[in-house]
């Protein structure tokens, strides 16, 4: 009986930021149709860009504006009124926005890569792609566990400043490492060490941050 | 099954700058529970445990025989809460909210929804966002009556109403308690509202229970009494007097256990009663408020 409640606050959650994951997807098509079709590096470059803007935003759209409005606004009062725990409410929100974060991403990712596909584009970009996008995810993951697990829109609002900030400086890092710099323009995708042990640590990460989060969740004593 | 609708006993919840200490109470089904006291007294967290929203460091929490924490899915099952700053989603209707809620209570009710609607004057179609704060409480209100669950806990829920929107709201509530098997906790620090529904009321001040009665025994209980006393004499301490004010040859003598002897003790020990006041349950909740303070702080 009670699994379907929990289906149906996820449901719910699906029905009201169902206008964001559309928009995030038209957006982020067309960001690639630029990139695809501009015809010039300058257009590319605009697109890829956007494009990643466009990921960003869905993040942060997505647990700034459920998650944590939903703990400011005090809609959770209303939710956590229904037969459901505290720890089934954490739980839906968190497979909610987890679906509602993914579906987007992973068919905007593969978007991309078809766009790499079928531009005359070095295939070697295609890790890079891969490392930076996998990093988007990873700060999904550690925004969605902080506010989830936490009550303080300080720590949220750090964790989208360093989020956004810390993209940079991967992306700086990445070019600098000579073996993915000189990868990333060849004809094909080559799967360095320092490509695979940044995927692995983003991937960690994020399974980690997740499940951080549930444990604090589940030895919370004050849900408010 | 139980017949009592909340049992609490010896509950603490203790943080930083504010412990609850030390609640037991008991509501039996059928019964309204007025819980009344100032701002930040306690009664929010009080409820908020019984949601299990919140934890008890100590202490047992039953809900309609249910054990909180630890059985608090079964026992929302037929729990209806509201409180005052609760909010439902902003861009959703008032009729999406109702058949969301709808979908998980097979206890829904839907043609008395229906006549909560035309009751509260709410239109389904409305968008929660464009409501006025008195029919966003009618709506969460009407969301929750609709369920019929069989303890209703009201978190300060008339709080920011206007006097016709308070009155709906507790008419509503007062129809509820026609099934007798309904119990409901109201928590407000507006005695008007709690004098007229409620049958039991208990004070908190300051994560402490201090007084709880039914609502006669509290009007019949309480009394101030205007003395007059002789120059230089001092009125004696009697049981059941909280507070003596004293001005010159007049005095002012309150208490929570009147009776016929008070006011002939008094005359016995030279004082001249010149008028005893029954007192509404505002002047009673003060008296008993600071009386408990002064007793604490002694």
């Amino acid at each position: 009986m009670n699994r379907s409640v929990v289906t149906r606050l996820i449901l719910k959650d699906f029905y009201l930021q169902w206008p964001l994951l559309a928009g995030s997807l038209v957006l982020g098509f067309a960001m690639l149709a630029i990139a695809l079709f501009g015809g010039g590096p300058i257009t590319f470059y605009v697109g890829s860009v956007s494009f990643l803007c466009v990921l960003i935003l869905l993040n942060v759209f997505l647990v700034s504006g459920t998650v944590a409005q939903e703990k400011k606004d005090r809609v959770m009062l209303f939710v956590l009124s229904l037969p459901v725990s505290t720890t089934q409410y954490a739980v839906s929100k968190m497979v909610s926005s987890l679906l509602a974060f993914l579906i987007p991403f992973c068919l905007l990712g593969a978007a991309a890569l078809l766009v790499i596909g079928l531009r005359p584009i070095p295939h070697g970009l295609i890790p890079l792609t891969m490392a930076v996008m996998m990093y988007v995810c990873l700060y999904f993951c550690i925004f969605l566990g902080v506010a989830l697990a936490g009550d303080s829109a300080l720590w949220n609002t750090i964790v989208m400043i360093f989020g956004n900030v810390l993209l940079n400086f991967l992306i700086t890092w990445l070019l600098t490492r000579p073996s993915i710099a000189l990868a990333s323009k060849g004809p094909v995708a080559i799967w360095s060490p320092e490509i695979l042990a940044s995927l692995a640590v983003e991937i960690l990460g994020s399974v980690v941050a997740l499940a951080a989060a549930l444990w604090v969740i589940f030895r919370k004593k004050d849900f408010l | 099954m139980t017949d009592l609708a909340i049992e609490l006993e010896g509950v603490s919840k203790a943080y930083r700058f504010f412990a609850l200490n030390d609640v037991s109470l008991t509501l039996p089904c059928g019964q309204i529970m007025g819980l009344v006291g100032p701002n930040g007294a306690g009664k929010s967290t009080l409820i908020r445990i019984l949601m299990s929203l919140i934890h008890q460091d100590r202490g047992q929490v039953r809900v309609l025989g249910r054990s909180m924490p630890e059985e608090q899915v079964a026992a929302k099952w037929q729990i209806g809460y509201v409180s005052e700053d609760m909010r439902l989603y902003g861009y959703g209707t008032l009729g999406w909210h109702m058949r969301f809620v709808a979908s998980i209570y097979p206890s829904w009710d839907a043609p008395y929804a229906q006549t909560l609607l035309k009751r509260f004057n709410l239109r389904t179609e409305q968008q929660i966002k464009s409501l006025s704060h008195g029919e966003r409480a009618k709506a969460t209100l009407l969301l929750m009556l609709a369920r019929r669950p069989r303890l209703l806990l009201l978190d300060e829920p008339t709080t920011g109403l206007d006097p016709v929107a308070r009155h709906e709201m507790l008419v509503e509530l007062m129809d509820v308690l026609r099934d007798e098997r309904r119990a409901i906790l109201f928590s407000s620090h507006n005695t008007q509202d709690v004098e007229q529904i409620s049958d039991q009321i208990t004070f908190i001040d300051r994560g402490r229970i201090i007084d709880s009665s039914d609502k006669e025994t509290f009007i019949e209980h309480w009394r101030r009494l205007k003395l007059e006393v002789p120059g230089g004499f001092t009125l004696p301490s009697f049981a059941g007097v909280v507070d003596v004010s004293q001005s010159g040859h007049i005095a002012t003598v309150t208490t929570n256990a009147y009776s016929d002897e008070l006011v002939r003790a008094y005359g016995n020990a030279g004082a001249t009663v010149h008028e005893v006041q029954r007192m509404t349950l505002e002047e009673i909740f003060v008296a008993n408020v600071m009386a408990s303070r002064k007793e604490r702080a002694s």
